[in-house]
């Protein structure tokens, strides 16, 4: 690492060109980020792409609240994590997909958790609603399952 | 409306947030709620309709049953039926597979052994057979040539190979609770699974041999095995935890049992944590114990004893040899035995006798001592533990329900006087 930096820092730079100054434990949180430190292959900044300023820096939010308190209390993390993913739909897609490609396992599974969470219990209206913004007007399908396991509850 | 049936299909163009991820990031989602929820959202819109029937993961578990039950007098017809259909509108492999068999009566059988074909063909790699029926469910063999199983998870079923058995190849993790075994499951089983990391026996009948050679064990549990006459360690480098609890008196344990405690445990290079009962202590000690063991634990860190009696000699032999074999222990945790019988109340006062510890503690940080009904043994015991451990930080200390404030007080009070080697050491009282 060759860097005029405070030893172990690294920088982020996001798609649209804004750059994160982060200590490298919380950057190598991302698997991807960490292969690249570790392959030596990463200079002096880390390009992030497909990743914009806004939702690289609530990534780096999230790793750096997690890095922080490992020795806190879990259910501590458990709060600050569900108050964290409680978002819009679309900042909620764009995390995921920048979780996903960049391989943050613990806000992966926190998000995907939300998500579950969002579905679970529900019933088809509500999530259509809740989803797709829109309610188809009537379905009755034939099939066996849907008509006397999944559905019977909101008849 | 007339022609409800006629789907009207409104495009509004606006795709949701989830069916437009990856899919491996959907199948996350999916498998992170109860099976029904995920198959309702095939009705969501067409990008949903095939996702949830090629998902990789079934869990049908108790739950899954329960939302059946309700409302629903011809239950064991609809759960069969049901889970017929899914596994025939399922396509693509199916990875993991848990089933809660409920004590339903029909020929369930029948059809577990129809799902299992199913599943072994469509390359199954956790299975997980829960059976809370009375009648126990007796594994088809084509379940013995799954070679890709990593996960295997057997309730209440009758565990019997093939002839000709190729083995488990690649499987990790085997976990049976309430089996009856043939005899020498050990000779024909062990040997085919090089894998191996974990095993687990809750339960189970009609073993009474333990002969474990598995280079790539690592955790080792067996409870409630009431038949154990021998357990031997050959040839298990990698192992880090045992847990050991026979949950009641081994049958003569004299006769036939060739455990020694020095033999048993000279060969774990690598362990971590030691769970005994008292039982199992029991027939540890028929053999000699040894004061010290020749190579000492200096991996473990934490031991637990559970159902210890703190006046039996035999059990506390046991206690004080594996204590002075790991220099390094961090975490100890006792439960005494509630089970009276004064035939072998013993003095004491050996626990007094100087140098009887001899070693120090030095990495002892806390101790939990709970049920203890105020015994003299049960308290020199904790005197002694306080003597030899310097940087003890916590010792947590529960009465048995039996014990009254009066006699808690009593018991408490000769706590004070003990004198302590750590200076930071705290003594905690827990309610019963």
């Amino acid at each position: 690492m060759s860097s005029s930096l405070e030893k172990n820092m690294l920088i982020l730079r996001s798609s649209d060109g804004e750059e994160f100054i982060v200590p490298e434990v919380v950057a190598v949180m991302s698997k991807a980020i960490k292969n690249m430190v570790e392959d030596e292959c990463a200079s002096n900044t880390i390009p992030v792409p497909n990743v914009d300023a806004n939702i690289l820096a609530m990534v780096i939010e999230f790793c750096k609240k997690h890095d922080e308190s490992e020795a806190e209390a879990a259910s501590d993390l458990k709060t600050f994590d569900s108050e964290f993913v409680n978002r819009g739909q679309e900042a909620l897609y764009d995390l995921i997909t920048a979780a996903n490609f960049r391989d943050v396992k613990e806000l992966l599974d926190a998000l995907c958790q939300n998500v579950a969470e969002m579905i679970k219990g529900k019933s088809v209206h509500h999530i259509r609603i809740q989803f797709l913004g829109y309610q188809l007007f009537e379905i009755l399908t034939s099939n066996f399952i849907w008509n006397i396991w999944c559905d019977r509850d909101f008849d | 409306m007339t022609d409800s049936h006629k789907r009207i299909a409104i495009d509004n163009g606006t795709d949701d947030i989830v069916s437009g991820l990856p899919r491996n990031l959907i199948d996350n989602i999916l498998e992170r709620m109860p099976v029904r929820d995920a198959a309702r959202t095939s009705i969501l819109s067409r990008n949903w309709r095939y996702i949830w029937s090629s998902l990789p993961h079934l869990v049908l578990d108790k739950r899954f049953f329960a939302d059946i039950i309700r409302n629903n007098p011809l239950y064991a017809y609809t759960f069969v039926s049901i889970i017929s259909n899914i596994l025939l509108l399922h396509s693509g492999p199916i990875l993991k597979f848990s089933l809660y068999i409920p004590n339903i009566h029909c020929d369930w059988d029948l059809h577990v052994t129809q799902w299992l074909l199913f599943l072994s063909r469509n390359g199954i790699k956790e299975l997980n057979l829960d059976n809370r029926n009375v009648k126990s469910y007796k594994l088809p063999s084509y379940v013995f040539s799954c070679p890709e199983l990593t996960h295997l998870k057997l309730r209440n079923c009758v565990f019997k190979p093939p002839e000709v058995f190729g083995g488990f190849r690649n499987l990790i993790n085997l976990h049976f609770e309430k089996m009856a075994f043939a005899a020498n499951i050990f000779g024909t089983l062990v040997p085919s699974v090089p894998l191996l990391e974990t095993l687990n026996f809750s339960g189970c009948t009609g073993i009474e041999h333990f002969n474990i050679h598995s280079p790539k064990l690592k955790t080792f549990f067996a409870a409630d095995s009431r038949d154990v006459k021998s357990i031997s360690f050959q040839s298990t480098p990698n192992l880090t935890m045992i847990s050991i609890v026979l949950g009641k008196k081994a049958e003569n344990p004299g006769q036939g049992s060739t455990i020694n405690l020095h033999k048993f445990l000279d060969n774990l290079p690598r362990i971590l944590k030691i769970c005994f009962d008292g039982f199992f202590l029991k027939l540890l000690a028929a053999g000699p114990v040894p004061w010290v063991l020749s190579i000492p634990f200096n991996q473990l860190k934490h031991l637990v004893f559970t159902k210890i009696r703190f006046d039996d000699l035999d059990q506390m032999s046991c206690v004080f040899c594996l204590l002075r074999s790991s220099p390094n222990l961090k975490k100890l945790r006792m439960t005494a035995s509630t089970v009276r019988d004064n035939a072998m109340e013993l003095d004491p006062s050996y626990l007094e006798a100087p140098g009887f510890m001899y070693q120090m503690l030095n990495q002892l940080r806390t101790v939990k001592i709970t049920s203890i009904t105020g015994l003299r043994a049960e308290l020199l015991f904790i005197k002694c533990i306080l003597t030899c451990s310097p940087f003890l930080e916590t010792m947590h200390v529960q009465y048995h329900q039996i014990v009254d404030a009066h006699e808690g007080f009593r018991i408490s009070t000769e706590l004070m006087r003990f004198s302590r080697a750590s200076p930071r050491a705290e003594i905690i009282y827990l309610k019963s």
